[in-house]
């Protein structure tokens, strides 16, 4: 262990980290700029660099992708990364009620938290975590994706019918491409765009951020309605979240928990971790009827889970050489060229210091970036008060850079479409996140589905326990809701 | 020295100047102007998938090497995911023919598609403008440890259904190993819906399937001893597996007493998959400047530090260089297929 910190303090390691990590805030931070394409980008400069120089310069990066993208979630509901997504359904709401600062600073200290917890997990469960990946299949992903869809009602604001009916329009949404059984195209009228369904980036800016344009620019506000912090560096508010992930460390690490499981199985996305993390924060909360209104909770633990996902990611990718996404299988093919087998041999004793080598990066690279990020909070913070004729086109062109990442004019086509939908939605007061959560859980739940009943039939909950456990929480789970909300219209009767 | 690391320099040492001489010069004027023509201007690289996957492996590893070949010429990697491949396929196709655009494209894709009469192809493969090839693709059939398939004997006298992990349905992939693994003839139960090779593969070191036919990456695992060769199906040796058998060797063939029928399939599943990962510009590029952009790929693909980078990453483990001009006319050979296996590849290619 101490041989691995050793590697990483060797000159020039640290400023190789220290670039890494300033590459990889800024590429969070600026929409349009993907983390994955920016460390495909980065490859080639490894080519040449020892081991733990490429590992500090890449991981470093890597490790900070979705600290920073968060904070434009929080500051103009547009996800810097899609793992990001839902931060703004409660970080938005802050920075609404003039506790933008507040609210990064909590997207900053809970994704260092998350990022140090996945780092410690991987360092102690990658001899354990071969066989517990071998343990989960299809039809405990395909449980773990309907627990998520439970989550839908958690996330309607009270509203639990239009909730589902707004989570069906997501999956039916999720179904627009081919089907992964058959290789059907479906729903694309013809379009070769839509042939590999839409994207969750135009969906969500679409959906959040131009909805609210929309709204700035007809009512003619500023983001936050807090008018007198007009001009102040709020390094009060800053305090204030970072002392708010510290009293709430237990929620903290459980949602870093969440993130690190899901980042481990290649298959299910760190989308899902963020959200099933925020359904989680949710349910535990005292005050649930605050969530989707700038509960801080709902904050923290998306991110919390977002950065100990890649942690999560990396076991897989250590343990089996098996990337658990596409920017692991880039740090895979940059650890080969490096002369790094993946494999038992990462925990035998020649391999060990590099092993370590990881952990120490990951976990350094999320102090690190959170400590530089919170440097920039409070100035960051004050756009929240720019006047709408700044404000609307700022926000435009960001929203505009973060749905072209992939160069496609359609993206933008779309992000316009479900703008306009996204104010209707706003106008009716029907609730969006379920839409997105619904889009992002549905096709995994059709992909899980069909593994399961081919290879396990119909009754696959007798032949798999873990997936029956899995089944009982989420069976629990709802009851334990619609009980605690009939007790609760009990009370406000008898009131 | 191993046999295969001298095969390997052998190989560099007089492929190029085979391949560079055998290629008509055009007017020393014409390429001069061509050379000036490309002074301080970016070629866009085009990627038909996401960052993160094989080809655009292979395109980054390439793209600091063209530079090296090209002088002041700025090479921009660009990803054009969608339509398994297809919208960059299209897009290439009707691109601009100044030699600022190049891409790498899926041999088997562009062929079986074409043959397929796929709607979304509008594109005729006999006119893109080739480059040259990087290398094959190869398949691996990969079996769990603990599967009742252990080896070629067993996978096809099994003692009961052989479950198969299978990704991308429709695709041109799918339809040549389908055309292969049905050709053996043993019981088999496809477990359809893997999102990528990468799930693929963990459903057979879960246990849940026996087998995946992979690509080289199956190939790594099998190194590791994670997973069990079964049979390969390469034109060229994968190293490490020398000793697997190769359904596509003469031998092997024999052995089984497959029919002609068969031969003639699986020969075809193999010219296919040989055409592997293509560098292609738009139809019509002046030839000065195919010329000069030839050159610089095919010097790129003999550079020992290309060749080492490759290997080692995993992302091209045998670089196995053709001329633009052998493409072509592999390409020409392929697409003048029988009746028979145009109307199998037809029906694979359709959604199920």
């Amino acid at each position: 262990m101490i041989e691995g910190l050793r590697l990483i303090f060797i000159w020039p390691t640290p400023l190789a980290l220290i670039g890494g990590v300033v590459i990889g805030l800024l590429v969070g931070i600026l929409p349009g700029i993907g983390g994955i394409g920016t460390l495909a980008l980065m490859l080639p400069f490894v080519y040449k660099m020892s081991p733990p120089l490429a590992i500090a310069f890449l991981l470093g990066m890597h490790a900070v992708c979705n600290t920073s993208g968060g904070l434009t979630s929080v500051l103009f509901a547009i996800p810097g990364e899609s793992a990001n997504a839902a931060t703004m359904l409660d970080g938005f709401p802050m920075a609404k009620k003039g506790q933008a600062a507040k609210a990064c600073s909590i997207v900053l200290t809970a994704s260092m938290v998350g990022g140090i917890v996945g780092a410690l997990v991987l360092a102690i469960s990658i001899p354990v975590m071969r066989a517990v990946i071998k343990a989960f299949g299809p039809p405990e992903f395909l449980m773990m994706v309907t627990m998520g869809i439970s989550f839908v009602g958690v996330l309607s604001g009270g509203k639990p019918f239009l909730g589902i009916a707004c989570g069906g329009l997501g999956i039916l949404i999720s179904l627009i491409g081919d089907d992964p059984v058959t290789g059907t195209i479906r729903y694309t009228f013809g379009w070769i765009y839509l042939w590999d369904g839409l994207q969750l980036v135009p969906l969500t800016v679409g959906l959040f951020a131009i909805g609210e344009l929309l709204e700035y620019g007809i009512e003619r506000t500023s983001i936050s309605h807090e008018r007198e912090s007009r001009f102040k560096m709020r390094w009060d508010q800053v305090w204030e979240g970072i002392s708010f992930v510290f009293r709430r460390i237990e929620l903290t690490i459980r949602c870093a928990l969440i993130g690190m499981f899901i980042g481990a199985v290649p298959g299910i996305g760190g989308v899902v971790a963020s959200f099933v993390s925020y359904g989680h924060a949710k349910q535990t909360s005292r005050l649930p009827e605050e969530f989707g209104h700038g509960n801080p909770e709902g904050v923290l633990a998306p991110e919390a889970a977002n950065n100990a996902k890649e942690g999560g990611a990396l076991i897989p990718t250590i343990g089996f050489g098996i990337p658990g996404s596409a920017a692991m299988a880039i740090i895979l093919a940059a650890f080969m060229i490096l002369g790094i087998k993946p494999g038992p041999e990462m925990l035998s004793a020649q391999g060990l210091p590099t092993t370590f080598a990881i952990v120490w990066t990951v976990a350094l690279a999320n102090v690190l970036g959170a400590f530089i990020a919170l440097s920039w909070v409070p100035l960051m913070a004050r756009v929240t008060n720019l006047r709408p004729g700044i404000l609307v086109p700022l926000v435009f062109v960001l929203a505009i850079l973060g749905v072209s990442s992939r160069g496609y004019p359609e993206d933008i086509l779309m992000a316009l479409l479900f703008g306009v939908v996204g104010y209707v939605m706003r106008m009716m007061d029907l609730p969006r996140a379920p839409v997105i959560l619904g889009f992002v859980l549905g096709r995994l739940f059709e992909i899980n589905l069909h593994l399961t009943l081919q290879i396990y039939g119909p009754s696959f909950l007798l032949k798999r326990p873990i997936a029956f456990v899995i089944m009982l929480i989420i069976v629990f789970t709802i009851f334990w809701e619609i009980r605690s909300r009939l007790k609760e219209r009990r009370t406000e009767g008898e009131a | 020295m191993e046999k295969s690391k001298i095969f390997f320099f052998l190989f560099i040492v007089f492929t190029l100047p085979i391949i560079i001489a055998a290629r008509p010069i055009p007017d020393k004027a014409k390429i001069e102007s061509a050379r000036a023509f490309f002074k301080d201007k970016s070629i866009e690289f085009v990627v038909p998938y996401a960052p993160g996957g094989g080809y655009d492996g292979k395109a980054r590893l390439m793209q600091r090497f063209l530079e090296k070949y090209l002088p002041r010429v700025k090479v921009l990697v660009k990803n054009m995911p969608g339509g398994g491949s297809m919208v960059a396929t299209n897009q290439v196709y009707v691109a601009r023919p100044n030699g600022l655009t190049i891409a790498i494209l899926s041999g088997v894709g562009i062929v079986a598609n074409q043959i397929a009469e796929t709607p979304v192809v509008k594109y005729d493969a006999t006119k893109f403008t080739y480059l040259g090839r990087i290398d094959t693709e190869k398949r691996v059939l990969i079996a769990g440890l603990n599967s009742k398939v252990k080896d070629l004997d067993t996978l096809l006298k099994p003692t009961g259904k052989v479950r198969q992990a299978l990704t991308g349905p429709g695709s041109g992939s799918y339809a040549v190993t389908q055309i292969v693994l049905s050709s053996l003839g043993f019981p088999r139960e496809d477990i359809l819906g893997y999102q990528s090779s990468k799930e693929a593969q963990m459903a057979v070191i879960r246990g849940e399937t026996d087998i995946h036919l992979s690509g080289t990456e199956g190939a790594e695992l099998a190194r590791r001893k994670e997973v069990r060769p079964i049979v390969l199906l390469t034109a060229s040796p994968i190293e490490g597996l020398e000793k697997v058998p190769n359904l596509f060797s003469k031998e092997l063939m024999e052995k089984l007493k497959l029919s002609d029928d068969t031969i003639k399939r699986i020969s075809f599943a193999r010219d296919l998959m040989s055409i592997g990962y293509i560098l292609a510009a738009p139809p019509k590029l002046p030839p000065e400047r195919s010329w000069l952009l030839e050159e610089a790929i095919q010097k790129t693909l003999h550079d020992r530090e290309f060749v080492e980078l490759g290997r080692k990453s995993g992302i091209i483990p045998l670089v196995e260089p053709l001329s633009g001009e052998e493409v072509l006319l592999t390409v020409k050979r392929l697409l003048s297929v029988s009746p028979e296996i145009k109307s199998d590849i037809k029906k694979l290619m359709k959604p199920l």
